[in-house]
């Protein structure tokens, strides 16, 4: 592990790592906090949320019931919770890493293991989104008067889109291990 | 390793304190132990020229190369 000290003699580099620091403190507070607001608006959400609106936005079609019972609601919010969980945890391994960026320590294998394990988390949650939005309307379904149940897979941009970001996280996490590497060796010097 | 770093003869040579060098060059002590043992993969250039002002001496007083029994085989 390197600890990146703020050197006297050059003061851009200490600039920059003053600002590394900084911003990493705000980016891990918002990691933690962007995790607890999540769960909270989920929760808010499937307790509160019309059954129309329920119905609708999981594609289930047909005449909506004037509410749907409380097992459905938990139901619902357990299956969404799944690549929420995935999620969250995702989020907490950057808040590792950006808490070890605070503390100087930039080239470590604890903040690439971190990388990695965000990477896998949020394609874990991208993965796992359509197949709960497919439960999840499965689940619904039964609660619609008509009686048919109704399966709906839908996998949107968004997914594609956080695919692609978890896969450059992920190249940049095996080339910070590179990075560790060189700096194991440069710290070997004189 | 067919280097040989000939601090410890230069600081015995010139009666000066390993600490003083190290102050002077600006690294710690313990990396100017490791320095004298040989055992660092490098020397950067500007920690060179401070311990070549500080001892009076050029670099080539301070590493010597020696072949290796292997390399000869």
């Amino acid at each position: 592990m390197i600890i990146l000290a703020a050197d006297n003699n050059d003061p851009v580099r200490t600039r920059r790592l003053r600002r590394i620091g900084s911003l990493s403190r705000v980016m891990a507070i918002l990691c933690l906090v962007t995790a607890l607001l999540l769960v909270a608006a989920m929760a808010y959400y499937w307790l509160t949320t019309p059954a129309g609106a329920l119905l609708a936005m999981t594609g289930v079609t047909g005449a909506a019931p004037p509410d749907i019972g409380w097992d459905l609601r938990l139901g619902g919010l357990a299956i969404s919770m799944i690549p929420l969980s995935a999620l969250i945890f995702g989020l907490m391994q950057a808040r590792r890493c950006f808490t070890e960026f605070a503390g100087g320590r930039i080239f470590s294998m604890q903040t690439v293991g971190g990388l990695k394990a965000f990477s896998i988390a949020i394609s874990v949650s991208a993965l796992l989104k359509p197949l709960a939005g497919a439960a999840l309307s499965l689940l619904l379904s039964s609660a619609v008067v008509t009686g048919a149940r109704t399966l709906a897979l839908t996998v949107g941009s968004d997914t594609l889109l956080t695919l692609l970001f978890a896969g450059m996280v992920a190249v940049i996490a095996w080339v910070m291990t590179d990075a560790v590497a060189l700096a194991d060796e440069n710290a070997q010097f004189v | 390793m067919a280097i040989r770093v000939r601090l410890n003869v230069m600081l015995a040579e010139r009666n000066v304190k390993s600490k003083d060098l190290a102050e002077y060059v600006g690294i710690t002590e313990a990396n100017l132990s490791l320095l004298k043992q040989g055992k660092v993969k490098g020397v950067r250039f500007d920690t060179l020229e401070r311990i070549c002002q500080f001892l009076n001496c050029q670099p080539g007083d301070l590493l010597r190369y020696e072949e290796d029994a292997a390399d000869q085989g």
